[in-house]
C-alpha cells in the first residue's frame, strides 16, 4: 500500500491520468491510504466545485428557451440583400450614366467664342510672365480624332495688342480658374484637356459662360460628398484616355496678337495655319550692323516682334548703338554679348551670343525671345558697359543705346611687408583674382619694379583692387572709387610669410622633445626639433596654413602614431589660423603622452628559446588613431639568440597586442600587454615549437640524391648562436629517405650532415634554415656533394628456397671493407643502400656460403634473388 | 449503425441511442424533433455563450445562431460524436469571431463581470459548495483562454479529452496538457485561498 500511496503522491502534479477523468480507481486507493488524505480532499472539494459551477450555470439559464425564437426564424423569409450591394450598384448605374453622358467632342466654328468660365469664380486675371492654370472642358476634348477650337478675332479691349499668350499643356487635372474668352481668325487644334496659359502683355478678359462649363460644374456641386470621388475617378480616367488616346506631341500653342488686335494662333498639329500678321522669320539668334538692311529675308524683319517659325514662339528684332560716352560718336568696331537674364519658360534660346565688328556703332540682334536680356558692349580702350533690356511686351519696339565709357586708370606698387618691391605678383580686380576669374577679366604681372598700371576701370559704382603672389601672400584695397580718364596711385603691401615658432614639449613634466618633426600642413615643409624642442618654420599665406606635429624618435626608426597630443589626434595637433598682417606666430605643442617599454622573452613549450622571431605590435584599445582605428607599430622588433626582446617608445596608457610574423607575412597574435606608463613592462611569451622535413639534393643538378641511409641518422642541426653556444637537434628519419626535426622551437638553424668516415666520399654543405614559430616546413634542400647511393633489393633463399635471416652486408673497395646488418622485411626481401662506388656486395650469414654479387651493369629497381648455400658439415 | 440519411451514429448507451433518433429525424427536416433537440441541448450552448461573451441576451442570440446554423447545415451534417460536442463547437467558433469584433471595438475589460456576483439561490446544504464554485468560477477566469476553454468544456460540460480537441480544434496532447496545467493552477488557487 505504501507503494501505492506514493505513487498517489506522484500524482501530486496532477498528471495525465487526471486528465482522462475523475479518477475513481485513484480515489479507491487513496481511501486506504492515510497519506494521501489531502490528495482526496482535493480531488473531493474540485470535483464538488465543478458540480455546484455547473449546477449554478444550468439555473441561470434555465430560463431561456431559444427554440421557439430558431423555429420562427428557420420560417423567416432570406434576409435582403446588405445595404452596401444596394450602394454598389448605385455607383456602377452612375458611372455607366457618366459615361454615357460624357462630353462629346466639339468642333467650335470660327468666329465662335471659346470661353472657359467658372460660374462664380472670379474673371480670369492674367499676368506677364505669370503661368495660369487652365482647364479646356470637353468641348476641346477629342474623342476620336483631333478637335478643332477655332479662335476668332479679340473683341477690342479684351487682349491688349502685342499681346502673346501661350498655351502650355499640363496634364494634370485642375479646375477652372477664371475665364478666358479668346477668337481667332484661324483654326487652333489643341488636343488633351489641360493646358497652361501664360500671358506676355496686360490681359484683359471679358466674363462669358460657357453652357457646358456650368453644366459641368453643377454636376459637380450637385454630387458633392462620396460621389465627387466617383467624378473625379471618371474624370481622370476619361482625362486618361484621351491623353492616351489622341496626344502625339507635347509641343506647345502659342498665340501672337498683332497690332490690330488680330491673334495668331499656332498649331499642334502640321497643317499650315493661317498666316499671321507678323512675319514668320527664322529665329536663330544673330546680330548684324547697321539698319534694316540685310541680303536675307530675315534680316529685313522691322524691329519689334516677329513669329518665329523655327522656334514656334514670339522673337524680338533688337536695335540699337554702341556711342563713346563722352564724344557720343557711334565706335567702329565693339563687341557685344547677348546673354538672358530671365527668359519665359517658352523663350527658347539660352545661349550667349559674342560679336563682333560692327560698323558704326549701330547693330541689330535678331531672335531675342520673350523676357529679359543683358546686353554687354566692349571696345578696344573702353570700360565694357552692360544693360539690360524686358523684352516682355510684343508692342516693345526697343532701341538701345549702349555708351562706352574709356573708363579710369589705376597705377601702383606691389611690395612686402619691409616694404620692397615684389616682382610676379598679379594684379587686377579682386573679383578677377579668385580661382575663377569671370571672362572679361584682365589682370597684369609686376616687373622687377613692383609697379602696375590697370586701365579701363569701371567710372562707375565702387571696386577693389588686389594683388597675390605665391610666395609672399596676397593685398587687397576695396572700396576704391574712380573718375573716368583720371588716373590714382596705390600700394598693395602684401601680407607675406608667416614665421610659426614655439617649443614641443612631452608628458606633464614638459621636458623639451627633441627631433619631433613639425609639418606644414598646407606646403609641406618641415622642420626638427632642436634639443631645447624648438623649431621654427615659414608659410607662405596665400593658403590657409596649418601646421602639425608628427614625431621621429632619435635614435629608433620614426614612430609614427607614437606621438599625439592631448586631444588624441594622431599626427596633426592643431591648425593655425594664419592671421593678416603679422609676421610671426608662437605656437607651443605638447606630447601629452609618456612613452614605455615593453620587453620580455619569447620561449616554446620546453622553455627553450624562440631566437629570431620577429614580432609585432597593434595598439587594440583603438584610441591612439584619430578615427579610433588600430594602429600597427611600424617596425618589427626580432628576438635575439636568448629569445629576448626590447621594444621602446611604446605609447602609454595604452594595450597592445603582441604578434609575430609567419614566413608568410601574417601576424599571429600571441597575447596581450597593457602598457600603463612609462615604467618598463616585462611581457613574456610562450610559442608553439616547429616541425622541419627536407630531402638532400644533388650539390650540381638539385635532383634527390639518395645516399646510405646511415646519412640521414648523421644530420644535426644547430640553433644559430651568436655568443657560440650551440643547441643541437637530432632529426627523425623518414621511410622514403627524407629527414624530419620534430619539436623545434623557433630560431634560426644551421643543418650539418655528417657521415661515418667508411662511407667518406659524400660531403653535406652547411644549410641554414630560419624556422619560424609553429611552423611545418618541408622544403628544406641539403645540398650533397660525392656519389650517390642505389637502393637495392635482395632476396636470399637457401637451397630450400627459405628465407635466409641474420644477414650482414659487407662492401668492399680497394683495402676499406664495410659490413652492416641487414634485415627481412615483411615481403622476404631486403632493401639496402649501396653507394655507387662500390661493385660488390658480398653476402655473409652464419651457417652460409659468402655469396658474392656483382652491382656493375646491374639494375637497381630489379629484384635480385641470391641463393646462399649452407657450409658442409665438418 | 448506419442511418437513414447515410449518418454513422455510434451507439453509446441508451441516452446516445435516443439522442441518435431524435437528431435523425431533425435531419430529416421534423420540427418537432428539432425543438426537442434545442431543447436537450440549448443549456450547455447557452452556457458556454455565457461564459465566454459574459452576457448573457448575447448568450442567447449565439444559441439560435447555433442552431439555426445546424438546421441550414443539417443536410451535410457528419459528425460521428454526440451532437453536443459538434453544437459547442459551432458556438465556441461563433462566439470567438464575435469576441475578435468586439475586441476591434471596445475593450474587454469594460464589460463587467456578472457570474461572480449573482447570489446562489441554493439551500444552505449546498452553500459551502456554492461558495467553492463560485470561487472556482473566478479561479477558471484567472485562467489563460486555452485552459479554461480545455477545462470547463471537459468538466462543466462533461465532454470526453477527444470532443474537446475536436470542439478546439488541437490535438488530444494538447488538450491533455491544456487540462492538466489548468487543474493544477485550480487547485493551487482553491488551496491557497483556504
Amino acid at each position: 500500500m505504501s507503494s501505492e500511496c506514493e505513487q498517489i503522491q506522484a500524482c501530486e502534479a496532477w498528471s495525465d491520468r487526471l486528465q482522462h477523468g475523475w479518477p475513481e480507481a485513484l480515489r479507491a486507493h487513496a481511501r486506504g491510504c492515510p497519506a494521501c488524505g489531502a490528495v482526496m480532499q482535493d480531488l473531493d472539494r474540485m470535483a464538488a466545485a465543478f458540480r455546484s459551477l455547473e449546477a449554478r450555470e444550468e439555473a441561470e439559464v434555465a430560463s431561456i428557451d431559444v427554440s421557439d425564437a430558431v423555429l420562427e426564424r428557420i420560417d423567416a423569409p432570406a434576409r435582403p440583400p446588405r445595404k452596401w450591394a444596394w450602394v454598389g450598384l448605385a455607383a456602377a448605374a452612375v458611372l455607366a450614366l457618366l459615361y454615357l453622358v460624357r462630353p462629346p467632342a466639339v468642333t467650335i466654328e470660327p468666329s465662335a467664342w471659346a470661353v472657359w468660365s467658372p460660374p462664380d469664380g472670379p474673371p480670369l486675371s492674367l499676368e506677364p510672365g505669370r503661368r495660369t492654370a487652365v482647364s479646356l472642358p470637353g468641348h476641346l476634348r477629342s474623342g476620336s480624332g483631333p478637335a478643332h477650337a477655332r479662335l476668332g478675332q479679340l473683341g477690342s479691349g479684351q487682349l491688349a495688342a502685342h499681346t502673346a499668350l501661350r498655351l502650355e499643356r499640363t496634364d494634370q487635372l485642375s479646375s477652372l480658374e477664371g475665364s478666358l474668352r479668346l477668337r481667332t481668325t484661324g483654326p487652333v487644334h489643341l488636343r488633351g484637356e489641360h493646358y497652361a496659359l501664360e500671358a506676355a502683355g496686360d490681359v484683359e478678359v471679358a466674363s462669358g459662360h460657357s453652357k457646358r462649363a456650368m453644366e459641368m460644374s453643377k454636376k459637380k456641386l450637385m454630387m458633392g460628398g462620396p460621389l465627387a470621388v466617383v467624378v473625379a475617378v471618371y474624370a481622370g480616367w476619361v482625362s486618361t484616355r484621351t491623353a492616351q488616346g489622341t496626344v502625339e506631341r507635347a509641343a506647345p500653342a502659342g498665340l501672337a496678337v498683332g497690332k490690330d488686335g488680330r491673334v495668331a494662333a499656332f498649331e499642334l498639329d502640321s497643317r499650315p495655319p493661317t498666316p499671321p500678321p507678323l512675319a514668320r522669320a527664322s529665329a536663330a539668334l544673330h546680330a548684324t550692323t547697321g539698319t534694316s538692311a540685310g541680303p536675307g529675308p530675315s534680316e529685313v524683319q522691322p524691329a519689334g516682334a516677329f513669329w518665329s517659325q523655327e522656334d514656334e514662339a514670339v522673337r524680338f528684332v533688337l536695335e540699337g548703338e554702341v556711342i563713346d560716352g563722352l564724344s557720343g560718336e557711334g565706335l567702329e568696331v565693339f563687341t557685344l554679348e547677348v546673354e538672358p537674364v530671365r527668359l519665359h519658360s517658352y523663350a527658347e534660346p539660352q545661349r550667349r551670343l559674342q560679336i563682333r565688328d560692327a560698323e558704326q556703332g549701330r547693330f541689330r540682334l535678331a531672335g531675342l525671345g520673350l523676357g529679359r536680356w543683358r546686353i554687354l558692349a566692349r571696345a578696344e580702350g573702353y570700360a565694357p558697359v552692360s544693360q539690360q533690356i524686358d523684352l516682355s511686351e510684343v508692342s516693345a519696339n526697343p532701341y538701345l543705346v549702349l555708351p562706352l565709357s574709356r573708363g579710369g586708370q589705376l597705377s601702383g606698387m606691389v611690395v612686402d611687408h619691409s616694404q620692397q618691391p615684389v616682382e610676379g605678383a598679379k594684379v587686377g580686380l579682386s573679383a578677377c583674382l579668385g580661382e575663377r576669374p569671370p571672362e572679361a577679366c584682365e589682370t597684369q604681372t609686376t616687373g622687377a619694379n613692383g609697379r602696375f598700371t590697370l586701365e579701363r576701370l569701371p567710372d562707375e559704382g565702387i571696386f577693389s583692387v588686389g594683388a597675390e603672389h605665391p610666395r609672399l601672400g596676397s593685398a587687397s584695397l576695396p572700396n576704391l572709387r574712380i573718375e573716368a580718364e583720371r588716373s590714382e596711385n596705390i600700394v598693395l603691401e602684401l601680407s607675406g610669410r608667416l614665421r610659426v615658432f614655439g617649443v614641443v614639449t612631452r608628458g606633464k613634466d614638459a621636458v623639451p622633445a627633441e627631433g619631433i618633426e613639425v609639418v606644414d600642413g598646407s606646403s609641406g615643409s618641415t622642420t626638427l626639433t632642436d634639443a631645447q624642442g624648438s623649431y621654427s618654420l615659414l608659410i607662405p599665406l596665400e593658403q590657409r596654413p596649418s601646421v602639425h606635429v608628427v614625431l621621429r624618435s632619435g635614435e629608433a626608426p620614426p614612430v609614427k602614431f607614437a606621438s599625439y597630443p592631448e586631444r588624441r589626434s594622431n599626427s596633426v595637433l592643431e591648425w593655425v589660423e594664419a592671421p593678416t598682417h603679422q609676421a610671426e606666430l608662437e605656437k607651443n605643442f605638447r606630447l601629452a603622452v609618456e612613452q614605455g617599454r615593453l620587453f620580455g622573452r619569447i620561449t616554446d613549450a620546453q622553455g627553450r628559446p624562440a631566437a629570431d622571431v620577429a614580432l609585432g605590435l597593434h595598439n587594440t584599445t583603438g584610441w591612439l588613431g584619430r578615427r579610433r582605428e588600430h594602429q600597427t607599430f611600424p617596425e618589427k622588433t626580432r628576438t635575439d639568440a636568448d629569445g629576448r626582446y626590447r621594444i621602446d617608445g611604446v605609447p602609454a596608457k595604452a594595450g597592445y597586442t603582441v604578434a609575430y610574423e609567419t614566413a608568410e607575412g601574417e601576424d599571429v597574435p600571441l597575447g596581450y600587454v597593457n602598457v600603463p606608463s612609462e615604467e618598463p613592462v616585462e611581457a613574456n611569451f610562450e610559442i608553439g615549437s616547429s616541425r622541419l622535413r627536407g630531402a638532400f639534393v644533388d650539390a650540381e643538378t638539385s635532383e634527390p640524391f639518395r645516399i646510405a641511409r646511415h646519412a640521414c641518422g648523421s644530420l644535426f642541426g644547430a640553433q644559430r648562436q651568436g655568443e657560440g653556444r650551440l643547441y643541437f637537434v637530432e632529426p627523425k628519419c623518414l621511410e622514403d629517405g627524407r629527414f624530419e626535426f620534430v619539436d623545434l622551437p623557433p630560431g634560426t638553424y644551421v643543418l650539418k650532415g655528417r657521415l661515418p668516415p667508411e662511407m667518406g666520399t659524400v660531403r653535406f654543405e652547411p644549410t641554414t634554415v630560419r624556422v619560424g614559430p609553429s611552423e611545418i616546413r618541408s622544403d628544406v634542400q641539403v645540398p650533397v656533394e660525392g656519389e650517390q647511393a642505389d637502393r637495392w633489393r635482395l632476396r636470399v633463399l637457401d637451397q630450400n628456397g627459405r628465407f635466409v635471416s641474420r644477414l650482414y652486408s659487407r662492401l668492399q673497395t680497394g683495402n676499406r671493407v664495410m659490413t652492416s646488418n641487414l634485415s627481412l622485411q615483411d615481403d622476404g626481401t631486403i632493401e639496402t643502400s649501396i653507394d655507387r662506388s662500390f661493385e660488390t656486395l658480398y653476402l655473409d650469414a652464419q651457417g652460409y656460403e659468402s655469396a658474392e654479387i656483382g652491382l656493375r651493369g646491374r639494375d637497381p629497381a630489379e629484384l635480385i634473388t641470391v641463393h646462399m648455400r649452407r657450409t658442409e658439415a665438418r | 449503425m448506419e442511418g437513414a440519411l447515410g449518418l454513422e451514429v455510434q451507439v453509446m448507451d441508451s441516452n446516445d441511442a435516443a439522442e441518435a433518433d431524435v437528431v435523425r429525424s431533425a435531419c430529416a427536416g421534423e420540427r418537432e424533433a428539432f425543438r426537442a433537440l434545442i431543447q436537450t441541448h440549448q443549456s450547455a450552448v447557452l452556457r458556454l455563450g455565457a461564459a465566454m461573451l459574459k452576457d448573457e441576451a448575447r448568450a442567447a442570440d449565439l444559441a439560435q445562431e447555433v442552431f439555426l446554423t445546424f438546421w441550414r447545415e443539417r443536410s451535410r451534417y457528419q459528425h460521428r460524436g454526440r451532437l453536443r460536442a459538434y453544437l459547442l463547437g459551432i458556438a465556441r467558433n461563433r462566439a470567438l469571431a464575435q469576441l475578435a469584433r468586439q475586441r476591434s471595438r471596445t475593450r474587454l475589460v469594460e464589460i463587467a463581470r456578472r457570474r461572480p456576483t449573482t447570489p446562489v439561490p441554493d439551500p444552505e446544504l449546498q452553500l459551502a459548495r456554492a461558495q467553492d464554485g463560485s470561487r472556482l468560477a473566478e479561479a477558471l477566469d484567472q485562467l489563460p483562454e486555452a485552459r479554461r476553454e480545455a477545462v470547463s468544456l471537459r468538466f462543466l460540460h462533461g465532454l470526453s479529452v477527444r470532443e474537446v480537441a475536436e470542439v478546439c480544434g488541437v490535438p488530444e496532447g494538447t488538450v491533455k496538457s491544456r487540462i492538466g496545467r489548468g487543474l493544477a493552477a485550480l487547485r493551487e488557487a482553491l488551496g491557497r485561498e483556504q
